[in-house]
Order: structure tokens, then C-alpha cells, then sequence
């Protein structure tokens, strides 16, 4: 009797050790990182003569310079969320606000390769090392987060006028 | 996987403490100073055929050589060979063939000895087991896709030439089954857990050879054919039952 149950033991802790196994073919949906980029605008308070600073929408399109096709076509958006270049470490959007004022949206970054699996193949990520903008329509942009790693997180602020 | 990991092996001395607690408690009789009673040498063919059948672009055979010590404990080494040429659905492509080696211990869970202290024969025996196998990875990572669409950028990646050690622990439970003469035959199941490699990132070595693919546990069927030589003095025993 002991032996049986020794046996039978040993017999459904293989079977729970094999039901550990997970699906590990699965891959991440989203191949490509993008820079969240969080849209800012500065108002002055006459009255307590302070300059306040809030989340703002704004109407734009958006585009990479040297791509065809745009990434935000005028709609009211509060953050944005950008490719970069995965082959050069320059990447450029240009950015219209409603139909009047463009500016140029440059993002200075290197680039990881990241193997993930056979299956999933590689995800390159980035490290923002820098960042610039005209300032037509745009007051100034800071870095909020350098590791560019997912999609879902903000690493630029854009502060309009 | 940590806690996985920490599983197998606390099984594993959990195996090990128990049986010796029970072999203490055996009364002693004269055989018990026979301590070599033969060695078997086993060929198994599951698993070539499950990587024709299961793991496609997988080759692989193993041979195992046994030690019977006073027919309770199985000393084994068991070597291999695989080689692995697989494409994913992607395209990216992972190449590998060489040779492993793992080493362990069989432990017969039957009783092998009556009440008075004289030996029992047993012909068929279940068994559980613990091995530690290893390998020296020489392989190819072809064709790996690097794309960002929005900018119609691809490239491909090749890690060609590389080389890695793997080590991992497995657990088993099987049967041996003496036909005749000393032809003898086996079944065994095996979870198997990678402990240690000499990367960073596992996936890199997709397919490890004797263990399988590398993220994950794994779970493995064997059936193994093969000829028991057995000493004189257990052929003397055994001629007595």
C-alpha cells in the first residue's frame, strides 16, 4: 500500500509539474515601441499674474518627415504616440496645428535590438537622448522619460503657446 | 520558475532521502555485499520518432548505459545527439547539432526484499529517477525580421557560429520490463527543467539538444529497447526462483 501511494504520489506531481507549463509561443501584440508624447499648453492668469500649465487638446496632423502616410490627420488629440526610425538614430515628425502654424518635431535617439524569441523575432527599443522643436506654434519640449520600451507611457512633453 | 525550479529539486532529495531511509530499515542478509549485479545498455527510439512525427526539422537518438547495484539503485549515463533545423512562421530560421550527455540515477521502487530478508525477484520494475544533462550549443540564428512599418523599414539579423552550455534537471517515472534472454524493454516520462545556460536570454537557444525547446519546461516520453547483462551470481539467483 505504501508503494501504491508513493507511486500515485510521484505519478500526480508529474502531471502538476507538466500542467505548469505555459503557452509560450505567445507573442506581444504590438511589435513596435512608440514615443508617447503628452500635449501641454501655458496660459498666463492676468489676475494673479502667473503662468499656469495644463494638459491641453489640440487639432493635428501629424507626419514623419520622409514617410507617405500620416499618423494623425486633425483630430483633437492629447498625447500623441510616434515611431522612430529603428535604422538611424534621427527621427523627425513635422506637427500641424489646425491648418495655420507647422513645426518639426526631432527626436535624437539610439536604438537596441532586442531578441524576443524564434517565433516573435526582435523589438527594437530606444533610448531618447535628446529632443528639439521649432517653436512657431510650440513653446518648448522637455524630456519626460528616456527608455523608449512599449506603447504605453509618455516620454516627451510638448508645451503649446 | 523559480518556485518550479525549487520543486524539482526538493522532489529530488525528497526521492533520494526516502529511498535510503527505506533501504536502512532492510534487514541485512549475506547478498547484501554483492553490490554489482550487471549493466544494461538501452537504445531509445521515442524519441527520434516523436521529432518526425511532433518537432518537425528535429533529429535526435540517445543511447543509455545502466549500472544494476543489488538491483535497487541505476546508476546512468545516458548520450545523445540531436540536430534541429527549424523555420518559424516568420521566417526566422535556428539551426543547431551536437552532441549531450546527462547523468543520474534510476532507483527501483519495488520492494527487493521479503520479510525474512531474502532477495525477491523482480523481473519488471517501475522506477523513478533524477538526471543532470548538459550540452555545448553550437548553433545558427538565421533571418531574424527587424521591421517598423510606418517607416518601411526591415532588415534581417543572423547570430551565426554561436555557442553555449546548457544545463538542466529532469524527473522520471518509467517501467523496465525484462522479455528474454536479456532483451529487455522501458517506458519513462520526464519533466524537465533548464537550470543555467550561458546566456543572458534563453531564447537565443531555441532548441537545446537532450532537453528540448529551451523556454519552458518540458515534457518528454521515452521508450527504450536494449540487452540486460546480468553477473553470474545473479544469474544464479535468479535461476533459483
Amino acid at each position: 500500500m505504501k508503494q501504491f501511494v508513493r507511486i500515485f504520489g510521484l505519478c500526480w506531481l508529474m502531471v502538476a509539474l507538466v500542467a505548469c507549463n505555459g503557452d509560450d509561443t505567445v507573442c506581444r501584440k504590438e511589435k513596435t515601441v512608440v514615443v508617447g508624447v503628452a500635449l501641454y499648453k501655458t496660459t498666463y492668469n492676468a489676475a494673479t499674474e502667473t503662468f499656469t500649465t495644463v494638459p491641453t487638446s489640440e487639432k493635428l496632423t501629424v507626419w514623419g518627415v520622409g514617410s507617405d502616410s500620416t499618423l494623425y490627420t486633425g483630430a483633437a488629440v492629447s498625447a500623441l504616440a510616434l515611431p522612430l526610425h529603428v535604422h538611424t538614430d534621427t527621427t523627425t515628425f513635422v506637427l500641424q496645428r489646425d491648418s495655420s502654424g507647422i513645426d518639426t518635431l526631432t527626436v535624437y535617439h539610439s536604438n537596441d535590438t532586442n531578441f524576443i524569441s524564434l517565433e516573435c523575432g526582435c523589438f527594437v527599443y530606444h533610448t531618447i537622448l535628446a529632443a528639439s522643436a521649432t517653436t512657431h506654434q510650440v513653446d518648448s519640449v522637455i524630456i519626460e522619460k528616456t527608455a523608449v520600451q512599449n506603447v504605453s507611457e509618455n516620454h516627451l512633453r510638448i508645451y503649446y503657446r | 520558475m523559480n518556485r518550479l525550479r525549487y520543486v524539482i529539486i526538493v522532489c529530488g532529495l525528497w526521492l533520494v532521502a526516502g529511498t535510503l531511509r527505506g533501504q536502512s530499515r532492510e534487514p541485512k542478509s549475506p547478498s547484501d555485499s554483492v553490490l554489482f549485479r550487471g549493466f544494461s545498455v538501452h537504445l531509445d527510439i521515442a524519441s527520434p520518432l516523436m521529432g518526425i512525427a511532433v518537432d518537425k526539422g528535429v533529429i535526435t537518438g540517445e543511447l543509455q548505459f545502466d549500472v544494476n547495484l543489488r538491483n535497487k539503485f541505476f546508476p546512468i549515463v545516458e548520450l545523445g545527439y540531436a540536430s534541429v533545423d527549424h523555420t518559424a512562421d516568420n521566417g526566422a530560421r535556428y539551426r543547431a547539432g551536437v552532441p549531450f550527455w546527462r547523468l543520474g540515477l534510476n532507483y527501483n521502487v519495488l520492494k527487493t526484499k521479503a520479510e525474512d530478508g531474502s532477495e525477491k525477484l523482480n523481473r519488471h520494475y517501475p522506477f523513478v529517477g533524477l538526471r543532470y544533462g548538459m550540452s555545448v550549443v553550437n548553433y545558427d540564428l538565421l533571418s531574424v525580421p527587424v521591421s517598423r512599418d510606418y517607416w518601411g523599414e526591415t532588415a534581417e539579423l543572423a547570430w551565426s557560429g554561436r555557442n553555449a552550455y546548457a544545463g538542466w534537471v529532469e524527473l522520471l517515472a518509467g517501467v523496465r520490463v525484462d522479455l528474454a534472454k536479456g532483451f529487455t524493454m522501458g517506458w519513462s516520462v520526464r519533466v524537465k527543467l533548464l537550470l543555467h545556460t550561458a546566456l543572458d536570454n534563453n531564447e537565443l537557444l531555441w532548441y537545446v539538444p537532450g532537453f528540448g525547446r529551451s523556454s519552458g519546461t518540458q515534457f518528454t516520453f521515452n521508450y527504450t529497447i536494449g540487452f540486460n547483462y546480468r553477473t553470474r551470481y545473479e544469474r544464479a539467483r535468479m535461476e533459483r526462483f
